[in-house]
């Protein structure tokens, strides 16, 4: 996975509380402009079908996306969902951590914990649902 | 036909609302959290998402507790909400081999690379009342957790798992997916017209009713048809959904949970040009996918999805424009419910030819 895809995958997946900290911690340093305040919208989820192989459009999805400017640098931020919180704090994050604010060490230390609080609870999901693997057995014929 | 408006009563629709408000509140209990709704009627939200074309799930439980439990009204509340709000993207097409699974089975085959997991499941239980939710403590609960996560086998890393449909075209026993891959058409900006592309037809059935989409594959299971599924791979699990920013960069936004059919339906002679060829007989596809963990939605799509490929269509689900026009829960109910409506006029007039032809009759036996 290359380092920004990790970084929005742990924005996204990550636990919210410890972001809304770093983030207010990073806009007491930094200058700060909202240039699009978290408003919701719309994404056309578009998935590949197998019979032909051909996309289709399955549905709309519901997300947040909003845009700032950390020390000069344009960075959007997007949540699923309503969640104006996790995107600002997607925006501020990412931001920090592209301009290479004082403050990026931190934020990346905060998010290698994170990355091994998702994969636990990843590994666990499955875990539960491996325990119900299947191996039926055919039966004679009655 | 022409339609005759009527107006007034506002006070009373007024009213009526309020009416609607305590007849949901007027017991003692306390009223439902939406979150509780989100988590505990998991099945409820995710098909008001898959039908009202919007996947969100907190606005979906919400819509349930506004509609008190009719699925149909809340994925009208929830299309509805959706008209309000922009769509400024259009995601990287989700590749359902990436699918996180939480359930996966094959009834075609009993081993299948990978495994089958029956995940969460009500199919092996004999639907039986179970009087002890009648009293659930939040006590029991947390014991129930508690017991169910200890000693637990932490699994190193989550497989992926190849499809099914791609060995039995290793075999050259299914046709291989085209090359050319054309942008789909979208339903929501373009009208439907017939004879409507595939991708057409798998967003209206993606985003139609449950209970229409089982009536018509069900009776080409029953019969009236020639299909004759057999479910290749059934999966639920989690999708990533992917955009492009402003600058043109991916970026992850989150995982939509679906559940995905593949129906293997009866083999196909090849034609006679394509036997000249070498080509052999094949088996032939259904493909359903659908929001959230509805299993009936995604099979009877799949087998509507390659009843509609037939040939020469003769029956009902067959129909391609028969099966679009009809599936759409919120258009059907909408037009079910619109005959609530007053129709004075309309009725009057028939009223007034009917009395009319009658008097007609009675004079003509009067003789006058």
């Amino acid at each position: 996975m290359e380092d920004i895809d990790r970084i929005d995958y742990l924005l996204a997946e990550g636990g919210l509380p410890v972001f809304i900290e770093l983030a207010e911690e990073l806009a007491s340093q930094a200058r700060v402009k909202i240039i699009q305040e978290p408003s919701a919208c719309l994404v056309m989820m578009q998935v590949f079908e197998t019979v032909q192989g051909h996309h289709f459009n399955l549905g709309e999805v519901l997300i947040t996306e909003c845009a700032v400017e950390i020390e000069g640098t344009y960075v959007q931020g997007f949540a699923l969902g309503d969640e104006p919180q996790r995107a600002l704090c997607a925006a501020l994050l990412k931001g920090a951590i592209a301009g290479k604010h004082p403050l990026a060490p931190k934020i990346l230390s905060v998010f290698a914990e994170q990355e091994n609080t998702i994969q636990q609870r990843k590994k666990t999901e499955f875990s539960l649902v491996a325990r119900t693997r299947v191996d039926f057995e055919v039966m004679d014929h009655i | 036909m022409g339609y005759v408006a009527v107006k007034g009563g506002t006070q009373s629709i007024l009213e009526a609302a309020r009416l609607l408000r305590y007849f949901r509140l007027k017991g003692d209990a306390p009223p439902l959290e939406v979150r509780q709704i989100q988590e505990q009627m998991r099945l409820a939200v995710d098909k008001v998402m898959s039908e009202g074309s919007l996947y969100a799930p907190f606005y979906a439980a919400l819509a349930l507790k506004q509609a008190e439990g009719d699925t149909i009204e809340a994925s009208f509340i929830l299309r509805a909400y959706r008209s309000t709000r922009p769509r400024n993207y259009i995601s990287v097409p989700a590749d359902t081999r990436q699918m996180k699974i939480i359930r996966r089975i094959s009834a075609a085959f009993k081993d299948i690379p990978g495994g089958q997991f029956l995940g969460p499941s009500r199919d092996y239980t004999q639907r039986l009342l179970d009087f002890n939710l009648a009293e659930e403590e939040t006590e029991q609960v947390l014991k129930f957790c508690r017991e169910y996560l200890k000693e637990l086998e932490v699994l190193e890393e989550a497989p992926s798992f190849p499809k099914v449909v791609d060995l039995l075209r290793a075999e050259g026993l299914l046709a291989k997916e085209e090359e050319i891959r054309p942008q789909p058409p979208d339903i929501t900006r373009e009208a439907l017209s017939f004879p409507a592309s595939r991708t057409a037809a798998l967003q209206a059935m993606a985003r139609g009713e449950t209970g229409g989409l089982l009536a018509l594959a069900y009776s080409s299971m029953k019969g009236y048809g020639d299909i004759h599924p057999t479910i290749g791979e059934l999966r639920v699990g989690y999708l990533p959904l992917n955009i492009f920013d402003a600058k043109g960069q991916k970026v992850y936004v989150g995982q939509v949970l679906v559940t995905e059919a593949e129906v293997i339906a009866r083999p196909e002679a090849a034609k006679p040009e394509a036997a000249k060829r070498g080509n052999k007989p094949q088996f032939t596809l259904g493909y359903g996918l659908c929001f959230g963990h509805n299993e009936l939605k995604a099979i009877s799509m799949a087998v509507l999805d390659r009843a509609m490929q037939t040939k020469r269509p003769k029956l009902p689900a067959e129909d391609q424009e028969f099966v679009l026009s009809i599936v759409d829960g919120i258009e059907s109910s909408g037009f079910a419910a619109h005959y609530k409506l007053p129709h004075y006029i309309t009725f009057q007039s028939d009223l007034d030819r009917l009395r009319f032809i009658r008097r007609l009759g009675e004079e003509r036996e009067n003789g006058d």
